[in-house]
């Protein structure tokens, strides 16, 4: 076992993904009574997803050790898209927040990023465990 | 990512929240003065919110790890401005008012008390919604720094 696999890698960048994302929910919470604000969402879960079926969006090859690639590699190239959440019925101020559902996707993104926390922090105490010989 | 930067967000929402319900609090304070320092009665007032970028290298963060349009995706909220209400307000017939015109009557202050309250619950709703917005980052940062604990 690596220290550092895939499945650490991918949790690390699942936590800088939901960092940023709970960054633009925050913005939108925010301007929830601002006129004319549009609410956005950052997306990566299918750029995620088909990173970890090893399909990575950008693919350099460096022939030279001179070549400057991406800085990172492999999940650290994954990337979310601001996009702007579909508007359902806009109130007069042409505001397009749905609080109701801004709440529940801080709540949501929020439990996600705990969870990888936590995850990561059981994958460290692992490492201790075999550290300390088990004991 | 920094955390801070989700913090800054929601405490200017907080801010202009607050502001907005110093102004309703304004406004029911007011709402029978029929002399004010400018003349004739207190005029109902209103606050107007605008978008606005909290730090730029805010942005700069945010831009390592997401692309895409929508460049205002991370802008916190201020009070743009104070505004007046310039609808008018209701005239009582009181002869022995000293606001009274030659015909005996007074106009009131423009503010409808009913409208005052259910704004006050808006701006508290939505303030309380911030709270928990930082609530919730809180927990993930102190989540962050349980990682190898």
């Amino acid at each position: 076992m690596t220290i550092f696999d895939r499945t650490m890698q991918l949790l690390e960048r699942s936590l800088d993904l939901r960092g940023a994302r709970q960054q633009v929910i925050a913005a939108n919470i925010a301007n929830e009574e601002t006129p004319k604000y549009r609410a956005t969402d950052l997306n990566f879960g299918q750029a995620l997803a088909s990173a970890q079926r090893g399909k990575l969006p950008i693919t350099l090859v460096s022939t030279n050790q001179n070549h400057i690639g991406p800085k990172g590699t492999g999940f650290q190239q994954v990337v979310g898209r601001i996009e702007e959440v579909p508007a359902g019925d806009m109130a007069l101020d042409a505001n397009s927040v749905n609080i109701e559902l801004e709440m529940a996707k801080m709540s949501d993104n929020a439990q996600q990023y705990n969870t990888a926390a936590t995850i990561i922090g059981l994958r460290f105490k692992q490492l201790m465990t075999a550290i300390r010989e088990g004991r | 990512m920094d955390m801070t930067d989700s913090l800054a967000v929601s405490v200017s929402a907080l801010d202009a929240h607050r502001h907005r319900l110093n102004v309703i609090a304004s406004n029911l304070a007011n709402a029978q003065s029929t002399k004010t320092s400018t003349g004739g009665p207190y005029r109902r007032r209103d606050v107007v919110f605008q978008a606005t970028p909290v730090t730029s290298p805010f942005q700069r963060a945010l831009k390592q790890v997401a692309t895409g349009p929508g460049r205002h995706a991370l802008d916190g909220v201020k009070v743009a401005r104070v505004i007046e209400d310039q609808k008018p307000g209701q005239t009582v017939y009181d002869p022995r008012h000293p606001d009274a015109d030659k015909k005996g009557f007074v106009t009131m202050p423009n503010v409808n008390v009913m409208e005052e309250m259910v704004n006050m619950i808006g701006a508290s709703r939505a303030y309380e919604a911030n709270v928990q917005a930082i609530n919730a980052t809180r927990t993930m940062w102190n989540r962050a720094l349980e990682i190898g604990r």
